[in-house]
């Protein structure tokens, strides 16, 4: 068996010769304006509050999606949009905010259907802890995404060592997609004004009922997660993101047993229902996900609304668990 | 726990130094044993609970069955048996079919039935380690097999993890006595084990997962891609299937060779078949040989009637069909594989061996090509969603290949599409060295060259190729898992 194990220990120890050798190639050196650099911006923002914070959190639409002030408008608590890319993964944002809420606070999620059905992407995560390796440990902050790291996310992070290290052309975040195209309160204000552009249908194929199956893992996290906000005096609410009339009607199946399954399951009040963040296609910038400015508006005028009725005990949603809301 | 991820490669040398460290044939069976059950809790622990009750019941069986002679008693055992593997099978996988088709019946005769529905999750691997054990009562029954005396070796003989979840269905008489005995290493077989580990990796997510881009792109789109399209990814679709399961099927292999287990060979380069019957012979080896022996043969196979024989042959093939799955469509599969098969046997289409040499003549590309279109028709059925998809599928690849604008399609969608090109030309070259390479058991073989620094280029090459060409969807779940 000596033999055998010397020759394969030799092999493998070439292949981690080549690996080290890709993963030196892979790693350029990093420019400090990276969009997933805007995190640090939003923390510190979001530490230097005084007072009851409204914190926004999400996938990317909420970064492009919400104009913080218009969803805070005579509202007790100050904005911050910590919405960034839903590829990193709902786990990512819970853990940042375990560290950062504090009592009194009021966390609205706005998780993309991708991530409240645990869709990840691996490439994001390389480049976000490429970035900004501060943030690994919040990637891998739950024993579902230590395990998703291992039975799927490391081979993909290996192949994207190895695509940067033979690229020639390694991405360079410049234009709207940099740390410099958000306000002060995170909001992404770079696409104003510019026009929207082609976007691929294909990535937005409708949502089948089957997705619902991964729903469970996130509803769980979810719920502890709002376990924790009640111990620590935080509030907690959650919304739907934007969805094309179009995409709507595909996905109603899903949709559908989706509010429902958050309303028998998830220990987090709703402030409403999908079909209230339907906009038309013309409405979105470059994905469907990211809106236009005046959409923009538009969703955060309703969800203003929503917070309001939602408060004041008029919301048309009839779930609402005791205790959560005074 | 997929094979295709970095979880299995830190547990395989793991298990494989503790092993190799227990001398013992009992302490190795217990390590394999734990390790299994760990391998399938990774999944979901609340499965090993059934895949326990599943084996101790045939473990008991078995052990009463070695030891009563009393016929009828003996036929109450094995009933038993069925009852028991089929029930849990039946439930797991099929509760859910009849009662959505029984609502549909009844609601079609105006009764409208609200039947107790229930979200069932279907174990991963439950056909598979369900026909083992079913097998094992079965040949102790007809007295082929002795019964385990020991606990230890059949709960490893059942849990085994290289071949848990998707095979190869392994028989008692081949895989229990290897467990009885002492195994000693052997560095020929192991050797050859990761060769086999490689290029299932390689196979798996490069090709499979490489074609599954194409394959979900057109077999996905509500609006339709036209015919030429539609054939391209049935064509995809075969190869992805092949891939997926045959990777799945050679790691398991190169898996259990590294801890001196022999388990038999699942696929024989298939697509290279100059007729159906050679097909079924090289494609899903040990699922085809089961039905043979424990579903063709007890029917009567081909010591009957001309007649009977062809309805032997239908009635297994829909029996597998369904075994693949409670739907419509693979009751279909199961009816077209079943209906070729007849025609082929009325016709006395060839029964010889492909041809060896580099290039064949063009009789025996005229069969296979045959052979694998009438694979691919029933492919359709196969991957399609409905019965409504797979004849609307159908139509389209007959009917809409004669105007221009389904060719503009097909060609709209692999040039604008890099990752379907890479799909394609992925496939081409992985076809051209299994077909030079098909004479081998792995095509990684290469007994000519002795030099080791060569083999080792190749081997890197190989690997760090799988790492480059991984398309986003990679490390997707085995086809097969869903069986």
């Amino acid at each position: 068996m000596k033999p055998f194990i010397i020759k394969t220990v030799a092999f493998l120890a070439l292949q981690l010769c080549f690996l080290l050798v890709i993963c030196r190639m892979g790693n350029p050196e990093i420019s400090h304006t990276s969009y997933y650099h805007a995190m640090y911006d939003k923390l510190d923002y979001l530490e230097s509050l005084q007072g009851n914070r409204l914190i926004m959190v999400g996938g990317s639409s909420v970064a492009f999606g919400v104009d913080s002030k218009k969803v805070a408008r005579n509202l007790d608590w100050k904005p911050v949009n910590f919405g960034l890319h839903a590829a990193t993964g709902l786990d990512f944002y819970l853990s940042l905010l375990r560290r950062n809420v504090r009592a009194g606070d009021l966390v609205l999620l706005l998780p993309e259907y991708e991530m409240l059905i645990g869709r990840e992407g691996a490439e994001t995560k390389f480049e976000l802890m490429q970035a900004c390796p501060q943030f690994a440990a919040d990637l891998c902050s739950s024993w579902k995404s230590r395990k998703s790291l291992l039975d799927r996310d490391a081979l993909h992070l290996l192949h994207e060592s190895m695509v940067r290290a033979f690229d020639p052309n390694p991405p360079v975040h410049h234009g709207i997609y940099s740390r410099h195209g958000f306000n002060e309160q995170g909001d992404m204000v770079a696409h104003h004004g510019v026009c929207n552009e082609q976007i691929v249908k294909s990535s937005f194929r409708a949502l089948a009922s089957e997705d619902l199956k991964q729903a469970n893992e996130t509803i769980r996290l979810l719920n502890d997660f709002a376990e924790f906000c009640r111990s620590h005096g935080v509030k907690l609410l959650i919304s739907y993101p934007p969805i094309t009339q179009s995409r709507f009607d595909g996905s109603r199946d899903f949709l559908e047993g989706l509010h429902q399954l958050l309303l028998n399951q998830l220990d987090v009040d709703i402030l409403n229902r999908p079909e209230d963040s339907i906009f038309q296609e013309g409405q979105f910038f470059d994905t469907y996900y990211h809106l236009v400015e005046e959409a923009k508006w538009k969703r955060s005028a309703r969800l203003n609304l929503a917070l309001h009725q939602y408060l004041a005990g008029t919301s048309r949603v009839a779930h609402r668990k005791p205790g959560l809301i005074e | 726990m997929s094979f295709a991820s970095l979880t299995f490669f830190l547990f395989l040398p793991l298990v494989f130094a503790v092993y190799w460290k227990l001398r013992r044939p009992f302490a190795q069976n217990v390590l394999l044993v734990g390790a299994s059950y760990f391998f399938y809790a990774w999944w979901d622990w609340r499965f090993c609970g059934l895949l326990l009750l599943s084996s101790l019941v045939d473990y008991w069986i078995g052990g009463t069955l070695a030891k009563t002679d009393s016929k009828s008693w003996r036929k109450i055992l094995v009933l038993a048996s069925l009852i028991c593997n089929l029930g849990v099978l039946g439930f797991f996988k099929y509760f859910g079919f009849f009662v959505e088709n029984l609502q549909s019946i009844l609601s079609g005769v105006g009764w409208n039935i609200h039947p107790v529905t229930l979200s069932i999750v279907l174990p991963v691997g439950i056909s598979f380690y369900t026909f083992q054990t079913l097998s094992y009562t079965i040949d102790i029954y007809r007295r082929r097999i002795d019964a385990s005396s020991s606990l230890v070796n059949y709960l490893a003989f059942v849990s085994f993890f290289p071949q848990l979840v998707a095979g190869p269905i392994e028989r008692a008489g081949n895989l229990l006595p290897q467990f009885q005995k002492k195994r000693v290493f052997d560095e020929g077989l192991a050797t050859a084990g990761l060769r086999l580990i490689v290029w299932g990796v390689f196979k798996k997510l490069v090709v499979a997962d490489q074609l599954a881009v194409l394959v979900d792109r057109v077999y996905g789109a509500p609006e339709g891609f036209g015919g030429v399209a539609y054939g391209l990814a049935t064509v995809a679709f075969a190869f992805q299937i092949y891939c997926d399961f045959s990777a799945y099927s050679d790691i398991a292999r190169g898996t259990a060779q590294l801890f001196a287990i022999r388990l038999m060979r699942n696929f024989d380069y298939p697509y290279f078949s100059t007729s159906l019957g050679e097909f079924w012979r090289r494609w899903h080896i040990s699922l085809s040989t089961w039905f043979r022996d424990y579903v063709y043969i007890p029917l009567g196979g081909s010591r009957v009637s001309p007649v009977r024989v062809k309805f032997n042959l239908f009635l297994t093939f829909l029996i597998s069909g369904f075994w693949h799955g409670a739907a419509w469509t693979y009751l279909c599969w199961g009816a077209i594989n079943g209906i070729a098969m007849m025609v082929a046997r009325q016709g006395r289409c060839s029964n010889r061996s492909s041809s060896t040499s580099l290039f064949p003549d063009f009789m025996t590309l005229y069969r296979m090509g045959l052979t694998f279109s009438i694979v691919c028709l029933g492919w359709v059925f196969f991957r399609a969603e409905s019965l409504e998809q797979a004849l609307g599928i159908l139509y389209s690849i007959t009917c809409g290949c004669w105007n221009i604008s389904a060719w503009e399609n097909a060609w709209h969608l692999i040039y604008e599409d890099h990752s379907l090109q890479k799909a394609v030309i992925v496939l081409w070259l992985f076809t051209a060295v299994e077909w030079i390479q098909r004479a081998r058991p792995c095509p990684l073989e290469m007994p000519r060259i002795q030099y080791l620094p060569v083999r080792w280029a190749v081997y890197s090459l190989v690997l760090w190729l799988t790492v480059r060409l991984l398309p986003p969807t990679a490390g997707q779940q085995f086809i097969y898992f869903e069986f």
